[in-house]
């Protein structure tokens, strides 16, 4: 009788074992990869991968992983730097972020880029998939869950992400097989390179608002990420990138300069600054004046890193032999990737593999 | 053991048909009895087909397209007399988001417009979902009407699909 309970027992677990590994299996096929298309969600994950220290840490959206360039920091000021940014990255998203960043390291100076805090609420799931489910698992990862939800999403789905991708069986690729358990790097320190070129044209009228005051929840989560920083003795920088669109109203920037002066917080709105860093909307933008292209970047990142130089303590990493080993294996990697994109460029007459 | 592997397929199988009952996408459409605006014969209702409200309401003064931050499609905005409509892709489809009053030449489809008064509101629209110093919100099925004041005064106007965008 013992002998065929153990047995049973034995059976059932087995049966348990092989369920799970196989499930396993299908939710690292079933889900998305992000490599030949909408690249920007696997920019959470790459995060991980890191082997050395950052003193400066970006938060944001796509303000700032794609309009600031940690290698040249570091080329130019031997500054180490990492982007913590995704597609439409909320402000809670940004805190929890931080908050994942500081299970790993603790920076000097954590940068944030305030366009996002016109959202006060949830916004969309794919945007959400993209931030959190490349974050590795953790009570800030559930924190950020709970969150960044909409209405029709839940936790369990985040957690066991098949639930959400099994429709996906249709749409499987050769993509899904080649990157199940390893996917191919497409940031440089979590910056997002483009090198084509789209001058700015007009921009419609901006939208009369019902009300401009900055969101609860938003400027909730810019405190918090404040008061941590502070406890955590990190510089905190706020900046808005010198995108032109979608538009930052005046009562927006008052709000915000406001607050920084209220915590002695140094804000940079680099639209304003824009000629005095030298932007040159003809030809530093690749999408018409939202984003900066790879020479937009460079002159913001340049004009930034001196600011940062000047004003902390910032250790130049350039004569430390295990950063130059490592970040000459990103810079490579970095020119390598422009090579390719100004080859496409002129061969196809747009950048196709990325 | 014949139960034992019984309870083993259940269990297989309920993995299967559970991964298997939920689904579903959000396409868009027109909503059903939520706010809308009409322009001189043309009816624009929220998450309708944007193709054919352009089409009636003729060639915009101006256009303005941007990409997403990361999804393919464009977000559209298509200026007319007095408004603003904005559309929003959904596979290769665009759709009505909004419509946002520019100026005080265009009004409701119960006659509120720019410089009304907070009284002529309510009275037209009643208890707002939501109500601040700053502004109205009403809500109706899929759509939204956001009125802003500026003190007694209708400042903005904005009617709005609810969509994940």
């Amino acid at each position: 009788m013992h002998k065929k309970s153990f047995v049973w027992v034995f059976k059932a677990a087995a049966f348990l074992a092989v369920l799970l590994v196989t499930l396993f299996f299908l939710q690292r096929l079933l889900m998305p990869k992000y490599m030949s298309d909408i690249v920007e969600g696997a920019l959470t994950a790459e995060y991980y991968e890191e082997t050395t220290g950052h003193e400066v840490l970006f938060v944001g959206d796509c303000e700032v992983y794609e309009n600031f360039s940690p290698i040249t920091l570091y080329e130019e000021y031997g500054i180490s730097s990492y982007i913590r940014g995704s597609a439409q990255q909320l402000a809670w998203q940004s805190y929890y972020m931080l908050e994942d960043t500081l299970r790993y390291e603790m920076p000097r100076v954590v940068v944030f880029n305030v366009l996002a805090l016109k959202y006060d609420e949830p916004q969309s799931e794919a945007y959400n998939r993209m931030t959190i489910d490349g974050m590795e698992f953790s009570k800030t990862k559930l924190d950020a869950i709970k969150a960044s939800m909409t209405d029709r999403e839940n936790t369990l789905d985040y957690l066991l992400p098949i639930l959400r991708y099994h429709s996906r069986w249709s749409d499987l690729s050769a993509e899904d097989l080649t990157y199940m358990f390893s996917k191919d790097k497409i940031s440089h320190n979590g910056y997002y390179m483009r090198v084509d070129v789209r001058p700015a044209e007009g921009f419609p009228e901006p939208d009369i608002l019902a009300d401009y005051t900055l969101g609860s929840n938003a400027m909730g989560y810019l405190d918090k990420m404040r008061t941590l920083c502070e406890e955590k003795g990190i510089a905190l920088v706020l900046v808005k990138s010198p995108s032109l669109f979608p538009h930052w109203y005046d009562e927006w920037d008052e709000q915000i300069a406001a607050y920084a002066a209220q915590y002695g917080l140094d804000y940079f709105n680099y639209e304003k600054l824009a000629s005095e860093v030298g932007i040159d909307y003809n030809t530093d933008t690749y999408d018409a004046g939202l984003h900066m292209n790879l020479t937009g970047a460079e002159k913001l990142t340049s004009y930034f890193g001196r600011y940062l130089k000047e004003n902390y303590e910032l250790t130049d990493h350039r004569a430390d032999p295990e950063y130059q080993s490592v970040y000459a294996e990103k810079i490579q990697f970095y020119d390598y990737m422009e090579a390719v994109q100004r080859k496409e460029l002129s061969e196809y007459g747009e950048i196709v593999s990325y | 053991m014949r139960n034992m592997r019984r309870i083993m397929t259940a269990a297989a199988l309920s993995m299967v048909f559970g991964l298997t009952a939920c689904g579903g996408s959000d396409k868009g459409g027109a909503s059903d009895g939520g706010y809308s605006f009409t322009s001189g014969s043309t009816k624009i209702e929220m998450g309708a087909d944007a193709s054919k409200v352009i089409e009636g309401l003729g060639e915009a003064d101006e256009y303005f397209e941007s990409e997403s931050c990361a999804f393919e499609g464009l977000d559209k905005v298509y200026t007319y007399p007095g408004f603003k409509l904005n559309t929003y892709p959904d596979g290769d489809k665009d759709y009505v988001l909004s419509v946002v009053f520019m100026d005080d030449t265009v009004s409701t489809d119960k006659g509120i417009s720019i410089g009304s008064t907070k009284d002529e509101v309510t009275d037209a629209y009643g208890e707002a979902s939501e109500e601040s110093a700053a502004k109205l919100v009403y809500e109706s099925g899929d759509t939204e009407l956001a009125i802003g004041l500026n003190g007694d005064s209708v400042s903005s106007v904005e009617i709005s699909a609810v969509v994940e965008e």
